[in-house]
């Protein structure tokens, strides 16, 4: 049998599973509504403004470098399987496949020095952290 | 040296679906039966990692803990209070489902779902041994890495639809967490897969068996772990960060954000999450058994495989518990600095010299 439908049949399982334990949960578990009960939790204070503001998600570099270097991995992992292959034959010699390889990581890595130095790859400062001159303790 | 041995080809292993179709007759009925059979077997391997966390998440958890901090944990219910698994089952299912008011519904009902389900499947390619191995795909390796990678989606689901303020910035950190992480990962993964040339893992497990060195008669086995003991530790460090436990576990921080994502969940919600990070941490445990430590190899007869790769997953995953007992948690800033500026770097530097040292030797 193909390996991709013994994987498709594990992935029924694994939802198989937390839905079987859900309709057993469904059916032991009581249901006593109460005023407040649904508050969202704060701590267990009276919740104040909401939840979807605007928000300094502190990373927007970090994620852009990210997938930079995630899409890198998936154009490394073809010359890492056939890396030992290419060694051993004699067709090519070990500049040829190691050169290129090091070339690529090695602008990657100028890259990462650049946003290193630019500071994109620290969790930023608020304004207010930054005027102060109390940096990140 | 583990290069220049020539490897066995692939589909020479009988998988799982193959040997229950035998063993229970069905591949003679056509097509049906062998869905019938895989579909036995997936249910099989599920149901070994349920049970699995089952042990480990009520009690195993509680017992290492408390070992460590000097007190006695569990030990009513049953032979050293193992009933408790099916008491907290229970007790935990029947607990009253209280969804926040503003819950944004449907994400907020699939993220348990998502992060239950997507590590449970990685298991499909792991190597079990006795036999216990599903599927085995060329991209082995790339598949389980890629799903591993899903869990992070329910995470965001679960952060943004609760709602609550301390949701939200425990999905936002994790997800901070895992693109600093899996980057070193994956790329540490990768310099196993310039010693083993294949992606398989039937492969990469097989290419370990051979003998790195023998010591007055005692053969010591090429692990990965033994070849290129700095891609283990970096690989080790990295799925620490990868699967949220200590000293990487900013995204849930008890004292700082109460419980991260998961705070507005309840009753079984809560426990597919729950669940859902404990299979986390065995898949992890997996990868590191399967690509550094000879997955189910070890001394003895074939047939124990299974309780070799168990006490291996077992051990990774005694470690991380150790270090939640032992090691403070590191600042989300400094979580995201030694990702970027350390073990990104060093996991670069691991595979230039692997790649160099392997083409010189070869």
């Amino acid at each position: 049998m193909n390996d991709w439908i013994a994987i498709g049949a594990l992935a029924l399982v694994g939802l198989l599973i937390p839905l079987g334990m859900m309709a057993v949960s469904y059916l032991l578990r009581p249901s006593v509504p109460e005023t407040s009960k649904r508050a969202t939790y704060e701590s267990g204070e009276v919740p104040t403004g909401g939840t979807r503001i605007r928000f300094n998600i502190q990373y927007y570099m970090v994620a852009l470098l990210f997938v930079v270097f995630d899409i890198e991995t998936v154009l490394l992992f073809p010359w890492a399987v056939v890396y030992l292959d290419a060694v051993e034959s004699d067709a090519v010699s070990l500049l040829e496949i190691l050169g290129p390889m090091l070339l690529f990581v090695a602008i990657l890595m100028v890259g990462l020095a650049w946003a290193w130095r630019t500071g994109a790859v620290q969790w930023a400062q608020t304004p207010s952290q930054a005027t102060s001159g109390s940096d990140r303790q | 040296m583990v290069s220049g041995v020539t490897l066995p080809l692939q589909g020479d292993t009988v998988l799982l679906p193959e040997r229950i179709g035998e063993l229970t007759g069905l591949d003679q009925f056509g097509v049906g039966g062998e869905l019938l059979a895989t579909f036995l077997a997936a249910f099989i391997v599920g149901n070994i990692m349920l049970a699995m966390t089952g042990v480990a998440g009520p009690w195993a958890k509680r017992k290492i803990t408390a070992a460590f901090t000097d007190r006695i944990a569990v030990n009513r219910l049953g032979p050293a209070g193992l009933l408790i698994i099916v008491a907290d089952s229970v007790r935990l299912l029947s607990k009253e489902l209280i969804i926040p008011e503003d819950a944004d519904r449907p994400a907020y009902d699939l993220a348990p779902l998502v992060i239950a389900s997507s590590a449970l499947l990685g298991f499909a390619v792991i190597p079990m041994g006795s036999g216990i191995h599903l599927a085995d795909p060329e991209v082995g390796l790339a598949f389980v890495f890629a799903v591993a990678g899903i869990a992070s989606i329910g995470l965001v689901m679960a952060g943004y639809a609760s709602a609550n303020k301390y949701s939200m910035l425990g999905g936002l950190r994790a997800v901070a967490q895992n693109v600093a992480y899996e980057i070193p990962l994956v790329v540490t993964g990768m310099s196993v897969v310039i010693f083993a040339g294949s992606l398989q893992m039937s492969t990469i497990v097989d290419a370990q068996a051979q003998t790195l060195v023998s010591l007055g008669g005692l053969d010591i086995p090429a692990w990965y772990a033994l070849v290129n003991p700095f891609a283990f530790v970096l690989f080790l460090v990295a799925n620490f960060a990868e699967v949220g436990r200590n000293p990487f576990d900013t995204p849930e921080a008890p004292t700082e954000i109460v419980a991260g994502y998961q705070t507005e969940y309840s009753s079984v919600y809560f426990v597919l999450i729950y669940l859902g990070e404990f299979i986390h941490i065995f898949l992890g445990g997996a990868i590191i058994a399967t690509i550094f430590l000879g997955g189910p190899a070890g001394p003895g007869p074939a047939e124990l495989g299974i309780v070799w790769f168990i006490i291996k997953i077992w051990g990774v995953f005694f470690l991380t518990q150790w270090l939640r007992s032992a090691v403070p948690r590191v600042r989300i800033d400094q979580l995201i600095e030694i990702g970027w500026k350390g073990l990104l770097v060093l996991s670069f530097a691991n595979l230039v010299i692997t790649a160099v040292i392997v083409g010189l030797i070869a």
